[in-house]
C-alpha cells in the first residue's frame, strides 16, 4: 500500500493522557476504524479520509515529531520543550488541549526557611559550593529546561542529577539537595516536606496537538489536518 | 597577510618584547573551564565523553590553560610575562557562517601586586601593549573603550546597601538581564520586616519566637535538609531580617547605581564627568576613587598617543572573570573587535595558587584583524 497521502497522527498508547484524549475524542466524535483490537498501534479516523493514527508513548511521539516521521502528534509542552532542540524550528502547536495540566517548578526543602525565591536560591547555592566545594543537586528528568531557567536567575553553582522516577524523594534520601519536577495539585511535594519557591514556576505545561515542520507536507495532508483539527474544536 | 602570517607575526613580536612563549594542549578536561570560565564560553564549548566517561573540550579559551601551566612551575617564580598563539573552539549560533576555529595570540602578565611602584603599572602597561601590536600591524586607527569592575566595587562599597547584596550586584554584573532584576527588587525594598518574618515563622514553624529559632527548627522532622545545616539557615535567616532596605532608600540606591553605571566618555574627561555627576548627587564619599582615576588617566595619556580612548561604567556586562580594568579594542568602524583584555586577580587563586598573585593580559583576535588588513 502506498501511504504518501496519508496524515500519519500519533496520540498516546496509555496511562492518564489516553483516558483523556479518549473522553475529549468521544465527545467530539471522532471514532477510529480499523482497529482489530484494543492492544492495536495503528489504526485511522472515520470520517477523514487518509488519516493513519499510531498509537506510541507520549515521549515516542515527541521523538516522532522532531523527525519528521508522522505529521502531528499529541503530546506534552513539558516533552517538546525538554526533548526538542531548538523546538520552536521544528515544530509548531496546532491545538491546546484540556488536559494532561501540570506544572514544572523548582521545590526546596520546606525548613529552609531563609529561601523564598530564586534570588535565595542563587545566594544560598553559592555559599553551599564556597562552604562544601561542590555543587548544589538539582534532581531532575527536565534537565535541558531547568538549566536554561536557572540560567535566566543567574543560577550557576548547581549542577542537575539524572532522575527517572520518585524525583520527590531525591532530598529525603540524600540523593540531592533540591528538585525540579512536574506536579498538579502540590500534594506529592508537600508530603515529601518540600516546598514550591515563590517564583519557581519553570512551566506551566498541557497536552498539546503539535505538527511536525520536518515531516513531507502536501496538499492532501493539509486537508486532512484541517478536517481534524475542525472535529477536535 | 594570511591568518597563520598573523599568528606567527603577533607571537613573534611578544616575544620581542620579552615574553615567554608557551605551546599548550588542545584538549582539556571540561571541568576546569565550567568552574573558572562565563556562562558564554560555557554554552559555546565544544565538549565530548571520552571513554573513561570524562567530559572533555577542545580549549575555548587560552587564558585558563596558560594560568594553569604558570601554576604547574609556581614554586619556581612569583611573576611571569608568557604569551601564546593558536586557536580557540566555539560554536555558538551568533557565530553562524563563522569558523568554529577562532585564531587568537596573546600576553598574560602575572606579578605581586604590592611589589609593584605603581599600582596602576601593570594595567598600563598592557593597553600599551594592546596598541603597539596593532601599531606593528600597521593598524593605525582603532577605539579603546575601557571599564572597571573595580570601580564599580568602589562605589558600591560606600553605598548603604547589605553586604549581601553589594556581592550579589557585582557577581551578576556580567548578566545583563539579571542585573536589572536585581536592581529592580533593590527599589521595591529588600529584607524581612518583623511582620514578614513573623509571618513565615508562624507559617513554617507554628511560633515566631525569634529568639529561639534554632530550637524551633530543631524540633523539625530534620530529614532532607539537603546538607545545610539548622545553623546555617537560622543564621541566614537572622541576617534576612538585619539591615533591611524600605521602598523609598531602595529606590534612592538604585537611582544612585543606574546614574553611575551611565557615565561614560572620552577618558581625558572622566574625572571631570565623575565630579559633576557627585556634586549633582550630593555624593561624599568618592573624592580618593576618583583621584586614583585622574592617577590612571594621567599615566595612560602620557604612555598612549591616541585620542579614541573612552571611559565607560557600564562597559563590560559580557566579559566573565576580569575583576578589575576590563578593555576592548576596535577598529575605526567599531564593526571589529581586535583585541580584548583585563586584568582577573582572582583567577589564579581559584586554579589554586598558593601566593596571593594578581593578574593581567589580552588577546588578539586575529580572524577580525584578518579582515581589515
Amino acid at each position: 500500500m502506498n501511504y504518501n497521502n496519508e496524515l500519519r497522527i500519533a496520540l498516546p498508547s496509555k496511562g492518564r493522557l489516553r483516558e483523556d484524549m479518549d473522553k475529549l475524542f468521544s465527545k467530539k466524535g471522532i471514532i477510529f476504524k480499523n482497529l482489530t483490537s484494543d492492544r492495536d498501534y495503528i489504526g485511522s479516523i472515520e470520517g477523514i479520509d487518509n488519516t493513519l493514527v499510531y498509537f506510541l508513548s507520549a515521549k515516542e511521539i515527541t521523538n516522532r515529531l522532531e523527525e519528521g516521521s508522522i505529521h502531528i502528534g499529541l503530546t506534552g509542552d513539558d516533552l517538546v520543550q525538554e526533548k526538542i532542540f531548538n523546538y520552536e524550528k521544528k515544530v509548531s502547536k496546532e491545538c491546546k488541549l484540556s488536559f494532561g495540566k501540570a506544572n514544572l517548578v523548582v521545590a526546596i526543602p520546606d525548613l529552609w526557611i531563609d529561601v523564598m525565591t530564586m534570588a535565595d536560591l542563587e545566594e544560598v547555592s553559592n555559599i553551599h559550593r564556597v562552604k562544601h566545594s561542590r555543587r548544589l543537586r538539582v534532581a531532575t528528568k527536565y534537565k535541558n529546561l531547568t538549566n536554561q531557567f536557572f540560567s535566566r536567575y543567574g543560577v550557576v553553582d548547581y549542577r542537575t542529577v539524572e532522575s527517572h522516577g520518585s524525583t520527590e524523594s531525591a532530598p529525603f534520601n540524600g540523593f540531592s539537595e533540591i528538585i525540579a519536577d512536574i506536579t498538579s495539585t502540590g500534594e506529592t511535594l508537600r508530603a515529601n516536606n518540600l516546598r514550591v519557591l515563590d517564583d519557581g514556576l519553570i512551566l506551566e505545561s498541557s497536552a498539546n496537538i503539535f505538527k511536525s515542520l520536518t515531516a513531507d507536507w502536501n496538499k492532501s495532508h493539509n486537508e486532512s489536518l484541517k478536517i481534524f483539527l475542525a472535529k477536535i474544536a | 597577510m594570511s591568518i597563520q602570517e598573523i599568528n606567527i607575526s603577533i607571537k613573534n613580536y611578544f616575544i620581542d618584547c620579552g615574553f615567554d612563549y608557551v605551546e599548550l594542549p588542545l584538549v582539556y578536561d571540561s571541568d576546569i573551564f565550567y568552574e573558572t570560565s562565563g556562562e558564554v564560553i560555557r554554552k559555546e564549548m565544544f565538549s565530548f565523553v571520552d571513554d573513561s566517561g570524562k567530559e572533555k573540550c577542545l580549549r575555548p579559551d587560552l587564558t585558563v590553560p596558560t594560568c594553569q601551566s604558570f601554576l604547574r612551575n609556581q614554586s619556581n617564580y612569583d611573576s611571569a610575562k608568557l604569551c601564546y598563539s593558536g586557536p580557540v573552539f566555539r560554536s555558538s549560533d551568533s557565530l553562524e557562517g563563522q569558523s568554529v576555529e577562532l585564531n587568537q595570540s596573546g600576553v598574560e602578565i602575572i606579578f605581586s601586586e604590592n611589589k609593584l611602584e605603581n599600582k596602576l603599572d601593570k594595567d598600563v602597561e598592557a593597553l600599551k601593549l594592546a596598541t603597539s601590536t596593532l601599531d606593528k600591524l600597521n593598524i593605525s586607527e582603532y577605539q579603546i573603550n575601557i571599564g572597571s569592575l573595580v570601580f564599580f566595587h568602589t562605589f558600591l562599597y560606600y553605598l548603604e546597601l547589605p553586604d549581601r547584596w553589594k556581592q550579589r550586584l557585582l557577581r551578576h554584573f556580567f548578566r545583563r538581564s539579571y542585573f536589572e532584576t536585581l536592581l529592580e527588587r533593590i527599589s521595591g525594598g529588600v529584607g524581612y520586616d518583623d511582620q514578614k518574618r513573623k509571618n513565615i515563622m508562624n507559617e513554617r514553624l507554628g511560633s515566631n519566637d525569634d529568639q529561639n529559632l534554632v530550637e524551633l527548627l530543631n524540633e523539625k522532622e530534620l530529614i532532607g535538609l539537603g546538607s545545610r545545616s539548622v545553623e546555617e539557615i537560622a543564621d541566614r535567616f537572622s541576617q534576612k531580617s538585619e539591615n533591611v532596605v524600605t521602598q523609598s532608600d531602595g529606590e534612592m540606591i538604585v537611582k544612585l547605581i543606574r546614574g553611575f553605571l551611565r557615565l561614560n566618555g572620552k577618558l581625558e574627561e572622566f574625572p571631570k564627568i565623575l565630579r559633576n555627576f557627585v556634586e549633582d548627587s550630593k555624593i561624599t564619599f568618592f573624592d580618593e576613587a576618583i583621584q586614583n582615576m585622574e592617577e590612571f588617566v594621567n599615566s595612560v595619556s602620557s604612555q598612549i598617543k591616541n585620542s579614541n580612548i573612552y571611559f565607560n561604567n557600564d562597559f563590560g556586562h559580557s566579559i566573565e572573570f576580569y575583576d578589575g580594568i576590563m578593555f576592548e579594542i576596535f577598529d575605526k568602524t567599531g564593526k571589529h573587535k581586535l583585541i580584548s583584555g583585563g586584568r582577573y586577580d582572582k583567577l589564579l587563586k581559584s586554579l589554586g595558587s598558593k601566593d596571593e598573585l594578581a593578574a593581567i593580559g589580552f588577546a588578539t583576535n586575529n580572524n577580525e584583524i584578518e579582515k581589515i588588513i
